[in-house]
């Protein structure tokens, strides 16, 4: 098991690098001239020269990936263009309440979508699986904008029970102060993916209970709830913790479009607003920490896979 | 278990593609929630090419006066923050919003079959190194990735369609490079080797029409999310740039009149919903279809 | 008392393309510590029968009739009986092992909550209780096997497991549902001596499923013969295999070949045509339609199950008749292959010397951390005249299908050399030429994957004229009707799918396919292994007529001893990847032989009483051929070991004569006087 972590950890590492080299490409060939971005419009092309020169960036492609990346690990990841402060602890601030945020919607995520896929999956054809099954084909066809949008008028606007923006004053999120301002972004997180992973589960659980093992089982004698704790709960979750594993990268992408759309301070509209506005190394830190955090995410999704799959543990 | 209905079933003889399709549209009309999403698009695609004729005012035209107006007769769904009218442009930005994320898809399986189909069939280091590529580009939060490429080549509706296009590209040649991995190890390919067949009829003679099914099924499903990341891309400014309307930018504009009218956001909003729901019951129900067939 | 009593069962299952019925009007009886045999091709039900036992049928299926079983009739039980029932007085074991017991749950918890949830034992009694068991179905280390996930057993284990399983609680009734079919043969023989020494210990009734006679001749008291949904006969064992009195008994019990070369038999009796579909069943006689024996009064009324001798019953009409006059044995055809050349007067058509292939196997990312070898085929050579047959024969995983893909240029070359007439064949396809591509064909063992699902089969036929300039465009389509004439099919077949073939057609086609190029070798893997018996033979016909007049030389690989035995000039007898045995097909199959190909042979299961050979059974399983065991490969399983020279030292062939070699350190003249003492021992 160990080994396992090891190796997974040496593939991640790897993904880092690699993406870490698109993220700089990209960012290369995006139509920002950092020298204008610092000294501004009124500054002479001399000076622009100059500091061009200085930062290195006449350098070619590989000599300055290497610079910046030595530079990232060091922790120097320079000043914001258009907000003058480090972006360091700015972005530390914001990974923080956007991982606060991606819990919440986790912890809303996995039981539910879960529930929702064995009940559809045992009762197959059946009422309940029809409800389900429609139910999810719909909550995975509506944009997470106007999830959020709907949920603010119903809540903010109608029921006046939540509110619909979650700026927070002092940029640093507090579970217990702020949790209402947590809710209504965490529930548009979740609708997609709740109705991704139900379809998934349902269709994983309909296999399983259709498999020889499970035959074996019934045959054997054991009661009904045996049956399905004991052998066909671990098997039909193999598949969607697999599946998981695929779709952190959307739950992260999704959270540029809530964070917006609530005004909420994370590391989504931290890079949209970065984006929007040309300011490089925001654009590439914020990057960075969302791959880091799905990379991480996808790790630790592999571990529960391996343990609830023992082929992989002992190949 | 033996399966007594496996039976080869040699009432169904309909040897030519063309009659696998009639048979295949023929199962989808049984399915109800294939039907409405059936329905639901071809509505859409009605107005795509109806819009602009059937439109009331002018996508710029401005009734004075008329700022985030609630839905009236003369404006059936209100009118913007410069008094537009919200249901023509919603019916004008229809057409783009159907045909660019379709022609991303179209750009998407065509990398990735290219991709899917080379890297599975010749195996090996290549197909090892350009996984562990698309492995990786999976890991990029796909809107981030869109945003990137969009800040990087600016944009414009070619290069939304290239954004989505190559953020889609990933995935579909991991599901191509699956079914051929399968299918390449099939005795039929073998027998095509011992008669020498070229690379190229193997790969599109014998694997690719084998591969197809699951590959526009999945095609029609990305179409939906296609919508959905332009839809996102115009809520954060960087969709289709004015004067067209886009869904997704119209949404983004009204939701700063929430207080006013809080119908405004919603007709964009829906529409870009039904559109993507259609897209979904479609697949789901052709995938029902071809695996009865 | 009768442990189980089916009186009237009908089962069929219901779906939207109409009502199969799988099984009709069945009634049997199971005495206590009786083993019945219920035998039958696939989709004539018995797998049904097994499942209405235990209830356990997809929702849609309407069950009626009774089954009783002790005092409570399992048609219509409810759930808590059936629950107390299972597992508990009905156990079963199943056809394949490794899916059927769970991936994720060591095998002591699979073993353990039987006991549990019958009789509430948890810890170490029940520990102790499962170890017990296991011992008795002779697992070895049980305490080692206990803490391991099924996935890390060998099929033997696997199958060991769930008998162990099955017999726990020591069961009145053990419904066997091909319980050794996905086995080896050295292994299933293994398995069913064991079978044989519980049913004994354990004195219980046992339903035993399978479609393999010999199998059920081996173990079962009395036998039941099913097709289409129907029992069709009935006899105790041997009464069965010695006077069947349905024309479809007699049928399968003649076409599967017995230990014979079709020099001297001749070409198998075949039974025409195909198990008509369960949701369309004639009226009538349901074997009507393939029977030699048919009158028009046959398809009126349907038979009855009536009773033609003490114990024994048959459904048909013409049962008098059928026993008066088995069907005119088939005419024995003249040798079909040339005779073999005396000393190198005539060449060899392929010659195959010193032939390696290796598998690298990649572990660790990108396969930089290490890899490993695997020696599939490690030095293997030999040689086929023009228009003769090779057979190659070993068991699963012994690498008989990659000397085929070696061969073929479809799997690399590590070293050796394959020369075919003057050209040299040791390099990979796309180096080799049209012309040299056309000398060779295939045809594959999996009749569902041979033919391109999308292709129709006039496409899939014509491939190979295009691509071997065999006819003129505008002559193509005669000459494929030609070729469908050739393997019995005719010209509505053109436009067909794969789809819409039955497996013996689309093989039928796959064949047709392989000839069309006008070849002169043929290289078959396994082309009838996943063929219905009845079927088998007619394919099995139809490849020796085309190789006499298409004048090609076969080379066939196979698992099934009688078959290649059947079939070949030549054979050669392939243990992890090396040859032990190879010779004239006849030799090869009387002592002296190699202790591999005696334990082979002697596991084989055979139909006839006396015919049973002398018990050899191996020990343990095939090692992996990533790390084969030095000396001798055979020497962790022989039976027949010497000492340390098998271990260290590899065996040098030894010759009998007529081109005869064995690879054992054994001397010949031993060898011979051991396995004709053994033979004469078990005979008596």
């Amino acid at each position: 098991m160990l080994r396992f972590i090891l190796r997974r950890l040496g593939t991640l590492l790897i993904t880092m690098l690699v993406l870490s080299i698109l993220i700089f490409i990209l960012s290369d060939v995006m139509p920002i001239e950092p020298a204008l971005m610092i000294l501004g419009r009124e500054s002479t092309p001399e000076a622009r020269a100059a500091l061009t020169e200085q930062l290195g960036l006449n350098k070619p492609l590989p000599e300055r990936y290497v610079a910046w990346i030595s530079r990232f690990i060091q922790g120097d990841w320079g000043e914001s263009y258009r907000m003058g402060v480090e972006v360091l602890p700015l972005v530390q601030r914001r990974f923080t309440n956007s991982l606060t945020l991606a819990m919440m919607a986790a912890a809303i995520i996995v039981p539910v979508s879960l529930l929702l896929g064995i009940i559809a999956g045992l009762n197959e054809s059946r009422w309940p699986d029809r409800v389900i099954s429609i139910g999810s084909l719909i909550s995975i066809s509506i944009p997470d904008f106007v999830v959020g949008l709907v949920l603010i008028v119903l809540f903010s606007w109608g029921l006046r029970i939540l509110p619909g923006d979650s700026s927070l004053r002092g940029d640093t999120v507090n579970l217990m102060e702020h949790w209402q301002k947590l809710v209504l972004p965490a529930i548009t997180a979740s609708v997609v993916l709740i109705g991704y992973i139900a379809r998934v589960t349902r269709v994983s659980m309909i296999e399983v209970m259709d498999s020889p093992y499970i035959r074996t089982a019934i045959l054997k004698g054991l009661p009904q709830r045996t049956v399905i704790l004991r052998h066909a709960l671990r098997n039909a979750l193999i598949a969607p913790v697999a599946v998981v594993t695929t779709q952190l990268a959307w739950l992260v992408g999704g959270l540029i479009v809530i964070e917006r759309l609530f005004n909420y301070p994370g590391i989504g509209s931290l890079f949209a607003d970065a984006a929007l506005r040309n300011d490089l190394p925001m654009i590439q830190a914020s990057a960075m920490i969302a791959i880091t955090l799905v990379v991480l995410s996808q790790g630790l999704a592999d571990v529960i896979y391996a343990l609830l799959n023992p082929r992989i543990r002992f190949g | 278990m033996e399966t007594p209905l496996d039976q080869p079933r040699l009432a169904v003889s309909s040897p030519s593609p063309a009659a696998r399709f009639l048979r295949i549209l023929r199962l989808l009309t049984k399915n109800p929630i294939a039907l409405v999403g059936a329905l639901i698009l071809a509505m859409w695609i009605v107005l795509a090419i109806l819009g602009p004729a059937i439109a009331p005012y002018g996508i710029n035209e401005i009734t004075a006066g008329a700022v985030w107006k609630p839905p009236s007769a003369e404006h059936l769904m209100g009118t913007d923050q410069l008094g537009r009218d919200i249901f023509s442009r919603l019916l004008v930005g229809t057409r783009q919003m159907v045909i660019l994320p379709t022609l991303s898809v179209a750009l998407a399986i065509l990398l990735g079959t290219t991709i899917g189909l080379l890297s599975g069939y010749r195996g090996g280091w290549v197909d090892e190194i350009v996984m562990r590529v698309m492995d990786v580009m999976m890991a990029f939060p796909v809107l981030m990735l869109y945003l990137m490429i969009i800040v990087a080549i600016g944009a414009s509706a070619m290069n939304v369609v290239l954004a989505l296009g190559i953020g889609a590209t990933p995935a579909v040649s991991r599901l191509v490079r699956g079914l051929v991995l399968d299918l390449r190890n099939r005795e039929f390919v073998a027998a095509a080797r011992m008669r020498g067949e070229s690379t190229a009829y193997i790969l599109f003679q014998e694997i690719l029409p084998n591969a197809l099914g699951p590959i526009l099924v999945d095609g029609l499903v990305r179409i939906g999310y296609a919508c959905f990341s332009m839809g996102a891309l115009g809520f954060l400014g960087l969709g289709v740039p004015p004067p067209n309307p886009d869904w997704g930018q119209m949404v983004s504009q009204a939701r700063n009149a929430l207080i006013i009218t809080p119908s405004a956001p919603l007709f964009p909003a829906l529409a870009i919903a039904s559109l993507v729901v259609s897209f979904n019951l479609l697949a789901d129900g052709l995938s029902e279809a071809v695996k009865a067939d | 008392m009768t442990v189980l009593d089916i009186r009237h069962l009908n089962v069929s299952y219901v779906s939207s393309r109409g009502i199969a019925q799988a099984v009709r009007d069945l009634s049997l009886t199971i005495q206590p510590s009786e083993t019945y045999g219920l035998v039958g091709e696939s989709g004539c039900g018995k797998s049904t029968v097994a499942l209405a036992i235990m209830r356990y049928l997809p929702r849609r299926t309407r069950l009626d009739g009774q089954i009783l079983f002790q005092d409570a009739d399992i048609a219509t039980a409810p759930p808590a009986v059936l629950g107390q029932l299972r597992g508990n007085r009905i156990a079963m074991v199943y056809q394949d092992p490794q899916s059927s017991l769970n991936p994720v749950l060591t095998i002591e918890k699979q073993l353990v909550e039987v006991i549990t949830a019958h009789e509430g034992a948890t810890g170490e009694d029940a520990r102790r209780r499962v170890i017990e068991m296991l011992e008795q179905v002779r697992m070895p280390d049980p305490a080692y096997v206990l803490q391991r996930y099924p996935h890390q057993l060998s099929g033997g284990m696997q199958q060991r497991v769930v008998i162990a399983m099955a017999l726990l609680l020591r069961p009145d009734l053990v419904v066997m549902d091909e319980p050794t079919t996905g086995l080896d043969v050295t292994i299933e023989a293994g398995v069913l001596d064991l079978l044989n020494d519980l049913r004994r210990e354990f004195k219980m009734a046992i339903l035993f499923i399978s479609h393999n006679l010999g199998v059920i001749a081996r173990i079962c008291d009395r036998v039941g013969v099913m097709y289409a949904g129907e029992l069709i006969e009935e006899a105790p064992v041997r009464q069965l295999f010695d006077r069947p009195h349905h024309p479809y008994t007699t049928g399968l019990l003649r076409c599967v070949p017995q230990a014979v070369s079709r020099h001297t038999s001749g070409a198998l009796y075949s039974i025409p045509g195909r198990v008509p579909p369960l949701t369309a069943l004639p009226r009538g006689c349901t074997f009507a339609a393939r029977c030699a024996f048919a009158e028009p009064g046959c398809t009126q009324g349907a038979p009855q199950l009536e009773s033609v001798a003490a114990g024994h019953a048959a459904r048909c009409f013409r049962w008098r008749t059928v026993i008066e006059q088995p069907a005119a044995a088939p005419v024995p055809q003249p040798p079909s292959t040339p005779a073999k050349s005396g000393t190198s007067n005539r060449q060899a058509l392929l010659t195959v010397s010193n032939l390696k292939v290796y598998f690298t196997q990649l572990m660790g990312l990108l396969g930089l951390a290490r890899s490993r070898r695997i020696r599939v085929i490690d030095d293997v050579s030999f040689s086929l005249e023009p228009q003769r047959t090779l057979g190659i024969v070993g068991e699963s995983g012994c690498g008989k299908s990659t000397i085929a893909g070696a061969v073929a240029g479809l799997k690399p070359v590590t070293s050796g050399r394959i020369d075919f007439g003057d050209s040299d064949f040791t390099r990979p396809i796309a180096r080799r030429s049209r012309a040299a591509l056309r000398q060779m064909q295939m045809v594959f063992q999996n009749s569902d994957s041979s033919l391109n699902p999308r292709h129709t089969v006039e496409k899939t036929l014509r491939r190979p004229l295009r691509c071997f300039n065999i006819v003129p465009r505008g002559h193509e389509r005669a000459h494929i009707i030609g070729l469908l004439k050739a393997v019995n099919l005719d010209e509505t077949y053109l436009d067909r799918r794969p789809r819409q073939l039955s497996g013996g057609e689309k093989q039928r086609v796959a064949i047709a396919r392989a000839f069309a190029g006008e070849p002169q070798l043929i290289l078959c893997d396994e082309p009838i292994s996943s063929l219905d018996v009845s079927v088998q033979a007619a394919v099995l016909n139809l490849l020796q007529q085309l190789q006499r007049e298409r004048r090609v030389a076969l080379m066939f690989i196979a698992h099934d001893l009688n078959v290649v035995r059947y079939l070949s000039d030549e054979v050669a007898v392939i243990y992890l990847g090396k040859i032990c045995e190879i010779g004239p097909a006849e030799a090869i199959f009387q002592p002296p032989y190699h202790p591999y190909t005696e334990a082979l042979v002697s596991a084989i299961p055979a139909i006839h009483a006396g015919a049973q050979p002398h018990a050899i059974r191996l020990e343990g399983s095939v090692p992996s051929p990533a790390n084969p065991p030095s000396g001798c490969r055979f020497h962790t399983r022989c039976p027949r070991k010497i000492g340390s020279v098998c271990e260290q030292q590899e065996p040098l062939g030894q010759d009998v004569g007529d081109d005869h070699i064995i690879y054992c350190h054994i001397p010949l003249s031993e060898l011979r006087a051991l396995q004709t003492q053994t033979e004469a021992q078990h005979t008596q």
